[in-house]
């Protein structure tokens, strides 16, 4: 069997969590992606980090279990995008993404809402 | 691939907790365990500041502006005395100064409230030292006896360029509010054992509020196959170090996951 080195791309759910919510985000994977290969997310304000958790499905697979800690999963600036990502191997090809975060920073120094930004790391498959 | 399974526990009133949960039913080999605790705390804020980027681009609109150039033409051609000459810069010319750059200098990382307090504290720099500066320490007064108009305007650039650099720490920065992190401190104990005989994780010593790194690194890697139905017993002895606290316990279980082919 030859091994074929795929396309990475990259897929951006934005949305917007306003302090003490619980924020659900429903969507789609791209039709042009073939499979989804790894997730991390970054925050506009990581002073919200202590505290938040969330819940990832993909492809209707719990990727991340309920009350996963953010901050586990979330990209600083000293590391690089591949130590960051949490690696998984799902189907993309449109199937649902599911995400529920929760936030808990009420009593932290932090603007009414914050934006958060989930990456998909997303592969291609070559075709011949 | 990898499967994750999270148990949260609580310790209020520095309680200590013995308990025991039923894993997921597809966990039959555990290849990694991390433990987090988290502390709820009431955030202080800090007052601290950034410094904003030196704008290179300061002078360059004091030179387009006709009304400073024609100005300047006015001032050399009608004062006498050093102390004319100042009094008509200050009525005159510095207020056109003052206007130009602060209607110019727009940073998009500040607020419309932040942008203002900038204006103003530019005005204010200029309005109460500028003069003193261009009269006393630049002598501008006899410089500018035997320089033409656009020579006299590049100078008067130059030097607003130079006093604003000098005070660039006092007035280019952008005031932030920093939330400080609570201090990490350790919280107590924790052991782990499957099925009740079988140590995970032994006298295990948590700490509270430490900077958590990514889930890869966390996760403490070894190999424990299971029993179908197996359970996980977590036996925490707090130090009494949280005070009124409650402390959040989380425990991530790694576990390989068979894919079910249908």
């Amino acid at each position: 069997m030859e091994k074929q080195e795929n396309i990475k791309k990259l897929q951006v759910v934005k949305f917007e969590v306003k302090k003490g919510q619980t924020f659900e985000f429903n969507g789609n994977t791209k039709t042009e992606h073939d499979r989804i290969k790894g997730i991390f997310l970054r925050l506009s304000n990581p002073q919200a980090l202590p505290g938040a958790t969330l819940r990832v499905w993909v492809d209707d697979t719990e990727i991340i279990p309920d009350d996963t800690e953010v901050a586990l999963l979330h990209h600083n600036d000293d590391m690089s995008i591949k130590d960051v990502a949490f690696p998984m191997d799902e189907k993309a090809k449109n199937s649902p993404v599911r995400i529920i975060y929760k936030d808990d920073s009420e009593n932290l120094a932090v603007n009414d809402s914050y934006n958060v930004r989930v990456y998909l790391l997303a592969e291609v498959e070559k075709k011949k | 691939m990898k499967r994750y399974f999270v148990i949260t526990k609580h310790s209020a009133d520095n309680s200590h907790f013995n308990e025991q949960d039923l894993l997921p039913a597809s966990c039959k080999l555990i290849t990694g365990i991390a433990v987090n605790a988290t502390v709820k705390q009431e955030s202080e804020l800090e007052d601290d500041s950034q410094d904003l980027i030196f704008p290179q681009n300061l002078i360059s609109d004091l030179l387009l502006s006709e009304g400073i150039t024609s100005l300047f033409y006015s001032y050399l051609r009608t004062r006498a005395t050093v102390a004319e000459s100042k009094d008509f810069f200050e009525s005159d010319i510095l207020p056109e100064i003052v206007n130009i750059l602060s209607n110019n200098l727009k940073y998009t990382c500040l607020s419309e409230a932040e942008q203002a307090s900038l204006n103003d504290s530019i005005a204010e720099l200029f309005n109460t030292q500028f003069a003193d500066y261009l009269y006393n320490e630049s002598d501008i007064y006899e410089k500018g006896k035997t320089l033409s108009n656009l020579e006299f305007a590049d100078l008067i650039a130059q030097r607003t360029m130079m006093f604003a650099y000098l005070h660039k720490s006092d007035v280019f920065i952008r005031p932030l509010k920093v939330y400080k992190r609570p201090e990490p401190y350790e919280c107590g104990n924790i052991s782990l054992l499957v099925n009740g005989n079988s140590f995970l994780l032994r006298d295990y010593m948590v700490t509270a509020n430490r900077k958590v790194r990514n889930m890869s690194k966390e996760i403490i890697p070894f190999h424990e196959p299971l029993e179908v139905n197996s359970n996980l017993h977590a036996v925490f002895k707090s130090n009494k170090n949280s005070g009124d606290n409650t402390l959040t316990i989380r425990i991530y279980i790694e576990y390989e996951h068979e894919r079910v082919t249908a």
